[in-house]
């Protein structure tokens, strides 16, 4: 059974006859050993070293183990006791030893950190030693990297980022100090997905040839000047209730999916939003919903652009606003639409209208390839949905199939960054 | 069975192939099914599967297994935006459970040997990830009972070696 160790010998002779029955039994410690290495990926770092113990097979397995789970909250019992100076100090010397101890030829194919700043003061030694931990990581020819702080924000040292195996970078609640993008642009060749949480954002532009995903959750832009994303190779974009300000989307040519949610303290007009929809224009699914300022939208401003092949479309409450303008002139400009689902507001009491509109000379539509109409609404709502569903007869659009769903009949689920984030 | 074959290539799953188990049991697929399998999608794309695929190290039980589970899985990488996926995806999960649920010692590792020889990721991942469930948050003596590990240090090893790793045993 542990054929592969040389040194093994039985240390204690068990005199029960249970023993030898069960000893041919162990399976597990019998799969190979790139098998047992991707076992041990899925558990936490302390419980990876802890296996050392179990026998000689496990001693050394644990130093070469390609993903690395470290997670301060393993070293203590209870989650507030995790906060404490002392687990944090001794956290930090756990992850240096684990470090110090992993077999240096061992690839580290996936760091994922979950990290306490709890001491602003301590936010600079905090973040150095952190960086070093990435920074040993990539130098192991990570792939994945994922961060996660809570508390106050990680200072990260984007000095680090040189890596030509790195293809994702998740992180939530860092700092991205100015010349952070320049330097995945330089560093990293092979980034594809980059998934932004609660993050600060010190660059003004955002600059990617290689990136096909980006999502940006809670983000903080910078205030003075107007941010912008180019990056021509993205196919999805999640841009939900960014702060401060909304990036303008200069380059986005290559884009299948975007989600983009805009927040109340969002400064916005009908012009900025002509300008986000016409960066979109190329899109194939949109889910888009507005809770910021009031928008005044008048003059025919020409705010949707041909969305030529826009198949799967997803608005909320907003665009019933103003008698349905923003619904409709979405319905006049995507000739190809399949599939509407109208996410009405989820709590009483429903907010003011947010969209200001003057009356449309033209309110007909024809989508010949539109299916189904899903409308997700309260229950008191459904004469709103019918009203809607009207609408569609009214342009004799009879053979559409319309869902109507209350907000109480669809299954609890959390939101898909959490389960991206702490999976 | 012509007729299953022929519904079968409408439906864009291709030509029907064949897995032979060690045990001599015989299993007919879609090559859409087959093929999420790494091992058996490089024999298809080298024309090598006419005449059956023998697959010696895999037993007709744990086959059964195998083939369920990508017959399950089969629509997974086609048909994206599919507006039925939703339920579908439940389904899947809810079978995903029951199945890795279900699994017993024995079973579950060989099912383990299976995927990781046939390739087939998302299945290796689900039965490893199951495998460190039953770890997860286990003493070490407690996974040697679990997993009936016999301990083969004498206990001086035993306690160099806790010594030596102290830093990540100490609460």
């Amino acid at each position: 059974m542990n054929g592969g160790c040389p040194r093994g010998k039985r240390g204690r002779v068990r005199a029960s006859p249970h023993a030898t029955a069960t000893a041919g039994s162990d399976f597990l410690s019998a799969l190979p050993e790139g098998i047992l290495h991707h076992i041990m990926s899925f558990l936490n770092a302390r419980q990876v070293i802890q296996t050392c113990v179990l026998s000689w097979r496990w001693r050394d397995l644990w130093r070469s183990v390609p993903r690395i789970n470290a997670n301060y909250g393993e070293l203590s019992m209870s989650p507030i006791a995790a906060f404490t100076p002392d687990n944090e100090a001794a956290f930090k010397r756990f992850v240096n030893r684990l470090l110090e101890h992993c077999d240096p030829a061992a690839v580290i194919h996936t760091f994922n950190l979950r990290y306490t700043i709890s001491n602003p003061n301590n936010r600079d030694n905090d973040s150095a030693d952190a960086n070093r931990w990435i920074s040993h990581a990539l130098q192991n020819q990570a792939s994945f990297l994922k961060i996660i702080v809570d508390a106050h924000e990680l200072h990260l040292d984007h000095t680090v980022f040189t890596s030509c195996y790195l293809g994702r970078i998740t992180l939530k609640n860092v700092f991205l100090d100015q010349g952070f993008f320049q330097q995945l642009e330089i560093g990293c060749p092979l980034l594809q997905d980059l998934l932004l949480y609660d993050c600060i954002i010190g660059d003004d532009e955002i600059s990617s040839e290689t990136l096909n995903v980006l999502t940006m959750y809670g983000c903080q832009f910078p205030t003075l000047q107007e941010s912008c994303i180019s990056a021509p190779n993205l196919t999805s974009l999640i841009m939900h209730q960014p702060e401060n300000f909304v990036p303008v989307l200069d380059d986005v040519a290559s884009l299948v999916t975007a989600t983009v949610d805009l927040f109340p303290l969002i400064e916005f007009c009908a012009y900025d939003m002509r300008q986000l929809l016409w960066s979109l224009s190329g899109v194939r699914n949109l889910d888009l919903d507005y809770y910021a300022c009031k928008m005044t939208i008048k003059n025919n401003p020409q705010l949707c652009p041909k969305f030529i092949n826009l198949v799967d479309l997803t608005l909320g409450q907003w665009c019933l606003d103003s008698d349905f303008y923003v619904l409709i002139i979405f319905l006049q400009s995507s000739p190809k639409l399949e599939k509407l689902t109208l996410k009405l507001e989820k709590y009483y009491p429903h907010p003011y209208e947010h969209i200001i509109g003057d009356e449309l000379t033209e309110r007909s539509f024809t989508c010949e390839h539109l299916k189904i109409v899903e409308i997700i609404c309260m229950e008191d709502d459904e004469p709103l949905a019918k009203i809607v569903e009207g609408l569609f007869v009214d342009n004799g659009m009879n053979s559409v199939r319309f869902d109507i769903k209350y907000w109480s009949q669809i299954p609890f689920q959390l939101p898909a960054f959490y389960r991206e984030l702490y999976n | 069975m012509a007729a299953a074959a022929a519904e079968a290539t409408i439906d864009g799953g291709g030509k029907m192939i064949i897995l032979i188990s060690a045990d001599g049991k015989r299993f007919e697929v879609t090559e859409a099914v087959a093929s999420q399998s790494q091992l058996i999608s490089n024999m298809i794309e080298d024309d090598c599967t006419e005449n059956g695929v023998r697959l010696p190290n895999v037993d007709g039980d744990i086959l059964t297994m195998v083939v369920d589970y990508c017959n399950m899985h089969a629509g997974d990488a086609a048909a994206d935006g599919d507006t039925t996926k939703a339920s579908s995806t439940e389904e899947l999960k809810k079978f995903d459970a029951e199945l890795v649920q279900a699994l017993e010692n024995p079973v579950l590792f060989k099912l383990i040997l299976a995927a990781n020889f046939l390739n087939i990721k998302s299945l290796l991942d689900m039965t490893c990830q199951r495998v460190a469930d039953m770890m997860s948050g286990k003493t070490p003596e407690q996974m040697r009972e679990t997993f009936s590990i016999e301990n083969d240090f004498t206990p001086e090893e035993e306690a160099a070696i806790r010594q030596e790793n102290a830093w990540a045993f100490d609460d």
